[in-house]
């Protein structure tokens, strides 16, 4: 489908000058958009109209993972939250335009490739990734999040529900999401690319890793920015 | 001298309670501190189309505070930033779009400015632990002020720095990057840049 009004995809790895150009060619299309816009579609910036759902495609997407972030914080002895992430995760999202509680998605991390940006090197993430009193990847290679339903909060927020597996403890947990919008980058064809923001709070003494605790704090805290891709069809 | 506090804990210090912070102005010395460079953050986000907060980091950074626990606000921070430290986690081309966004001279340009500076002019605070840190950003060779909505965490010691003190900071701030003459693929790439620090200090 083609979405009007909303500024055109870049990927960040493939900007050029001929990206560049195309994006002009947007801001074209977009300025005749706003012209033909009613004035009073001004107020949807504000609060977006479940209209915008309109434009998108029901079905599976997959996460576009040039446009994805998965960070954690976690409060280092009161005095600052550690801020590390994962850089390698996968995510499959089933849409449903019409009655987006009715989505669903699933998400698989991989522990070893979480990331700390240690000074001196890599091995803070190995010790990390591997340790048995952290995130155990030799026995436990998998992080998995299966939504069981969603609760919606406004036009374009909801709590996401799922089963979040640990350490291979399965507990519930509730995201906060925010749908972000829809657009159609020419390089993609007719599929559409949405977005998504979403944060968590868990706590890791319920999957077991209670490892210096109190002083490295229980609570973790999440958040995702994920664009996912609809899939060819 | 340890690779990190985390790393470092044992089951003794462990049972201590001393290295929980607290966040108190009383128990924190005053003068001069330095970034402890282990526990400390610089993440930055920008829009991507509308559709996510694309996210990344510098991953290099310095910082200095002169700390005033007596009066906070007329403590003064300075900090500079490797630009080539960029890091973006890119799934399929890391080293090629960090390399882009580092030296690209519509990005980062950081062969030709290869270090970003910030130096606080004032603090005003907001609340017992809470301030704006104001101060000029230098970026691209422009030197424009921002500011920083800051929180002080709280002090405390680490067996291992002796009796040194710890400091930590939570701070926030939005800039627009065209101020620094960064206008390139505008606006779809976001104008505000979202500033989110996470940093820890060691007494002097």
């Amino acid at each position: 489908m083609i979405s009007k009004g909303i500024p055109i995809y870049l990927a960040s790895a493939a900007l050029s000058a001929s990206s560049l150009a195309a994006c002009g060619g947007s801001d074209e299309n977009e300025a005749a958009t706003v012209e033909e816009a009613p004035v009073e579609e001004v107020a949807s910036e504000v609060a977006p109209a479940p209209s915008i759902f309109a434009d998108v495609s029901g079905g599976e997407y997959g996460l576009e993972k040039g446009h994805a972030s998965l960070l954690w914080k976690i409060s280092h002895n009161g005095l600052s939250y550690y801020t590390a992430r994962f850089t390698s995760f996968d995510a499959t999202l089933d849409f449903d335009p019409d009655n987006p509680a009715s989505s669903s998605v699933t998400v698989a991390v991989d522990p070893t490739s979480v990331r700390t940006d240690h000074p001196d090197g890599d091995e803070w993430d190995a010790e990390l990734a591997n340790g048995d009193q952290f995130f155990n990847a030799g026995s436990f290679p998998e992080i998995t999040f299966v939504s069981t339903g969603i609760t919606p909060t406004g036009d374009t927020t909801g709590l996401i529900n799922g089963d979040l597996t640990l350490l291979g403890t399965t507990l519930p947990i509730t995201l906060e999401a925010s749908f972000n919008g829809v657009a159609n980058p020419p390089w993609y064809g007719g599929r559409d690319v949405v977005g998504f923001s979403a944060t968590s709070t868990i706590k890791r003494s319920d999957f077991g890793m209670n490892a210096l605790i109190p002083n490295i704090g229980d609570e973790v805290s999440i958040i995702v920015e994920a664009e996912f891709l609809e899939a060819e069809g | 001298m340890k690779r990190t506090l985390i790393a470092t804990l044992s089951a003794a210090s462990l049972v201590s309670c001393a290295l929980a912070g607290e966040q108190t102005f009383t128990e924190a010395a005053s003068g001069a501190y330095k970034l402890e460079k282990t526990h400390a953050s610089l993440t930055w986000r920008i829009s991507h189309n509308g559709l996510s907060q694309y996210t990344a980091r510098f991953t290099e950074f310095d910082a200095r505070i002169d700390f005033n626990p007596d009066d906070p606000a007329t403590s003064s921070v300075t900090a500079t930033i490797n630009p080539l430290s960029v890091e973006t986690d890119h799934p399929t081309e890391r080293e090629k779009w960090n390399g882009e966004l580092a030296t690209d001279d519509r990005f980062l340009n950081g062969n030709e400015f290869p270090e970003i500076t910030f130096t606080s002019t004032g603090v005003e605070a907001t609340g017992e632990f809470t301030g704006i840190i104001t101060g000029d950003l230098t970026m691209l060779g422009v030197t424009v002020p921002v500011s920083l909505d800051a929180t002080y965490n709280g002090t405390g010691n680490a067996p291992w720095f002796g009796t040194k003190d710890l400091i930590g900071f939570s701070a926030r701030g939005v800039l627009k990057r065209s101020d620094f003459g960064m206008t390139a693929l505008l606006p779809n790439i976001g104008d505000e840049v979202e500033v989110i620090i996470e940093a820890e200090f060691l007494q002097e």
